[in-house]
């Protein structure tokens, strides 16, 4: 059986908000281990691009391959298997504990009625201490801070162990202690367990600090597509966001970095 | 205590539910106003007639009806992420009363009107199935607003109906929305309970993935669970244990709403535990609520029995009310 | 029992003398609302039933060339077409009234009168109050005494029937009995029979099944019926084992027949003839 190359195979999708067209014809294939980061300014598609990724909606024309299997051809269980998906503002209704929470990751795993077995145990504990939540395992998930609760839902993720990771703008309630746990995190994720990644954010440095392939995205439509060296550059983030903006390179890592107008 | 649901903590509180719920029947086949010594009666003696014609039928109907309005209002309370819904809130309770008051305002024979109650609730499901399908493929708000619009309806044409029947009948459609627990022999109590176990069992079978339903709709796509065809499934269980329910005896408020919460507050929120749970601790709730209704003023001055629903509203809120303090205690501690 | 007749002679007189006097003598009213079935029965009883101008929908008006205005049900009056209609008094009874549309009426200006008719005593005296109040009086006394007379004959005739114990029924969904202090818990010992149902402080007591099995009554009257049709065997098929169910002494009747009015002491002398069987 011939190894397949691709992660995502994205051919030509659409989708529409009733009149609105929010992705616009986008077609682009990831390899598997890639960290791709999808940047963009407000209502630009990111999100709803994510979500036909995951498979969350259905685009009206085109055609999306996970792993060389198309996206509709798959049962929610068996595409859970494959990818993890980690929304933007996660709801919690009742109070569960983090553990628990956790623990629903590891779903599609475990038959659909019974009990978690000492393996789920372990694998979620694990997930959990990766991501360095692992204190908070019987904390009641509605008390948790913003912060605290992200780290939860990518330990969720982890646990699922799919072979992709796709986060929807991950990085909105993270300080920058945190915001730097995550990076060096997902670049684990990727090292160790050779996990692709593709991610939304707001944040542009923190993008081009850890992706190795930027897409950028302006009212459905990419713009540009290519590592951070070109792709994070004035001109193209000028044509994205419609604002000026200077870039110049991190000295110690060699990556761009986006600085406001002066 | 261990911060997620296990097997040993599952089965040790079911065991406790139930050796409940087996002293509530005793209690309520014990307590009558008539007097009758139980094993006397059992073994065909005096007083066997009391114990299986009148007692009987009556506390083993409280047992499956609150076991059904407990455990599905706990469902849909979990499915709504609304802690105010109880089981009748999605409308289908409606088209039951409905139908058995349409089946008396014709004059249909008593019998029928059961059938006809029954009937009431699967035609509002499949109505209220049809409509959310159509437009929204189940999402919670459009499910709550299409069970409220429906039970208003519904009980405006009850209201028309009420105004155009005799007294009598008038006095009896009040005795139908108040909820009973009279009215049944052995054998329809039989039918309800046929309807409303295998219920409880699909739904507590279902109750994993209506847990991950609670991180959101595609959260829960994302870990392989289809949020609208649990909804639809939760909500076909419900409705038929639902029907049945209101069929034999009514509307018994309050037991729908209270016992979730009360099981919520001491055993926890996973589904798991949550949907048995609650349908045992229903059960047994409502056997020692009507057994209070029909002994607490029989041999006092009064002589006569209250309605089922004065009792449950009675304990329920008040019990309600001191463990919501010590739950509130607790986590702002 | 000349004390007897003698005490309550004194109290129609008395009852009669304390009624509203709303009208005076040349002031006979001609145009009567009444509200209660039982107060129509009375009315055309006395020879009133050509002044009733408005009355329920559940008032046996058969009789009556003119027919009256249908004006409301128990505790519903219409109060407008009440108020279109001109009466010179509106009576009704103070059980399941609506104090509310009464004060509206009188604010109206209509005038309106309340009888009772909770015990047999009050079923008489209530009757020459009716008569005191639409300015006749002596018919209605000569009506009142005529009851009053039937009660005592009714409990002379049937005082040596053997006792039999049952209950009287007056609704099946939940289960009403009449009580020990209502009117025909009361009367019930003037025609042999022990009331089934416990002592209560309540008029009419809500039973269960279990209430009946227990007692094992003698008979049941069932007076729920109204426009149902069902055979005694359908309706209390719950208590099968009953000797009153399996004896066949259950017995459906018109609970119309038994309101506490004019028409009661034949009703209840047809009650005592089929629970004794015939004298």
């Amino acid at each position: 059986m011939p190894e397949n190359t691709t992660a995502f195979d994205i051919r030509e999708i659409s989708f529409s908000y009733g009149n609105r067209m929010a992705v616009d014809t986008v077609s682009f294939a990831v390899s598997p281990g890639e960290l791709l980061g999808v940047l963009g300014p407000n209502g630009a598609g990111k999100s709803t691009l994510l979500s036909l990724i995951a498979g969350n909606r259905k685009p009206s024309s085109g055609e999306i391959l996970l792993f060389g299997k198309p996206n509709r051809k798959m049962t929610c269980r068996e595409r859970a298997k494959k990818i993890a998906f980690v929304a933007q503002s996660p709801s919690i209704a009742y109070s569960i504990t983090a553990l628990e929470t956790v623990l629903m990751g590891r779903a599609p795993h475990i038959p659909a009625t019974g009990f978690e077995s000492k393996l789920d145990i372990e694998t979620a504990l694990g997930a959990m201490k990766m991501v360095n939540c692992e204190e908070l395992a019987n904390r009641d998930i509605s008390e948790l801070s913003g912060g605290e609760r992200q780290r939860v839902f990518l330990a969720r993720a982890i646990a699922q162990q799919p072979k992709a990771l796709i986060m929807d703008e991950p990085t909105t309630f993270l300080d920058i202690g945190h915001l730097s746990a995550l990076r060096k995190t997902i670049a684990k994720l990727r090292d160790q367990l050779g996990m692709t990644v593709i991610i939304a954010a707001h944040d542009i440095n923190f993008a081009s600090a850890l992706c190795s392939r930027i897409l950028l995205m302006r009212d459905g439509r990419i713009i540009s597509d290519g590592p951070p060296q070109e792709t994070i550059r004035s001109d193209r983030l000028a044509a994205t966001f419609q604002t000026e903006v200077r870039t110049m390179q991190d000295p110690q890592t060699g990556r761009p970095l986006c600085l406001m107008d002066s | 205590m261990k911060s997620y649901l296990t097997k040993k903590k599952f089965l040790f509180s079911i065991s406790i539910l139930t050796v409940l719920l087996l002293a509530a029947i005793y209690f309520g086949l014990s307590h009558g106003s008539g007097s009758v010594d139980i094993f006397e009666a059992l073994l065909g003696g005096a007083g066997s007639d009391i114990l299986l014609g009148a007692r009987l039928p009556r506390v083993l109907l409280a047992a499956i009806v609150g076991m059904a309005l407990a455990s599905s209002g706990g469902a849909f309370q979990t499915l709504l992420k609304n802690p105010l819904a109880d089981p009748f809130i999605l409308g289908v309770s409606g088209g039951a009363a409905l139908g058995s008051i349409a089946a008396l305002g014709f004059r249909l024979p008593f019998a029928w009107i059961s059938g006809a109650a029954f009937l009431g609730a699967m035609l509002s499901m499949i109505a209220i199935m049809w409509f959310s399908r159509v437009r929204s493929s189940f999402r919670s708000t459009e499910l709550m607003l299409t069970g409220v619009i429906f039970n208003a309806f519904c009980f405006a044409l009850i209201l028309f109906i009420n105004a155009m029947v005799t007294m009598e009948e008038a006095y009896q459609i009040l005795f139908l929305l108040i909820g009973n627990l009279e009215e049944m022999g052995l054998g329809l109590v039989a039918i309800t309970a046929a309807l409303v176990i295998p219920g409880l069992i699909i739904l507590s079978l279902l109750a994993r993935r209506m847990n991950i339903l609670m991180l959101g709709d595609d959260e829960a796509r994302s870990v392989g669970v289809d949020p609208s065809r649990i909804r639809a499934a939760v909500f076909v269980c419900s409705s038929v244990m639902v029907g049945a329910a209101v069929a034999a005896s009514g509307l018994i408020g309050f037991v729908g709403l209270f016992v979730p919460h009360i099981v919520r507050l001491t055993l926890g929120a996973d589904n798991r535990l949550l949907i048995p749970a609650s349908g045992i601790a229903g059960a047994a709730f409502l056997v020692l609520a009507d057994t209070i209704a029909r002994t607490i003023l029989s041999n006092s001055d009064y002589a006569t029995e209250l309605p089922v629903g004065v009792i449950t509203a009675l304990i329920g809120a008040p019990l309600f009310m001191i463990l919501l303090r010590k739950n509130m205690g607790k986590s702002h501690a | 029992m000349k004390i007897k007749e003698g005490v309550l002679i004194t109290f129609v007189i008395i009852a009669s003398l304390s009624s509203q006097n709303l009208f005076s003598n040349d002031e006979m009213p001609k145009r009567i609302v009444s509200l209660k079935p039982v107060i129509t029965d009375t009315l055309i009883a006395i020879g009133a039933g050509d002044m009733i101008v408005g009355a329920t929908k559940y008032c046996e008006l058969e009789a009556l060339e003119n027919r009256p205005q249908i004006v409301g049900d128990y505790t519903r009056p219409m109060i407008e077409k009440i108020v279109a209609l001109r009466p010179d008094v509106v009576l009704n009874s103070e059980e399941n009234s609506s104090r509310r549309s009464f004060e509206k009426m009188e604010s109206l200006g209509i005038k309106t009168s309340f009888f009772s008719f909770s015990t047999p005593d009050e079923i008489v005296s209530s009757i020459s109050a009716i008569g005191a109040t639409i300015v006749m009086k002596k018919s209605a006394d000569a009506v009142a005494l005529q009851i009053k007379k039937e009660f005592i004959e009714l409990k002379k005739r049937w005082s040596s029937a053997p006792q039999k114990k049952g209950f009287i029924i007056w609704g099946r969904r939940p289960i009403i009995a009449a009580g020990d202090i209502s009117y025909m818990g009361t009367l019930l010992s003037s025609i042999g029979v022990e009331n089934a149902a416990k002592k209560s402080s309540v008029p009419y007591p809500r039973i269960g099944v279990e209430d009946i099995l227990t007692a094992n009554p003698d008979f049941i009257v069932d007076l729920s019926m109204g426009s149902e049709a069902h055979t005694p065997e359908e309706a209390w098929s719950k208590i099968k084992n009953c000797d009153a169910y399996k004896r066949g002494r259950i017995y459906i009747m018109n609970a119309d027949d038994f309101r506490p009015g004019p028409r009661l002491p034949d009703a209840l002398e047809n009650l005592a003839r089929v629970i004794h069987g015939e004298r």
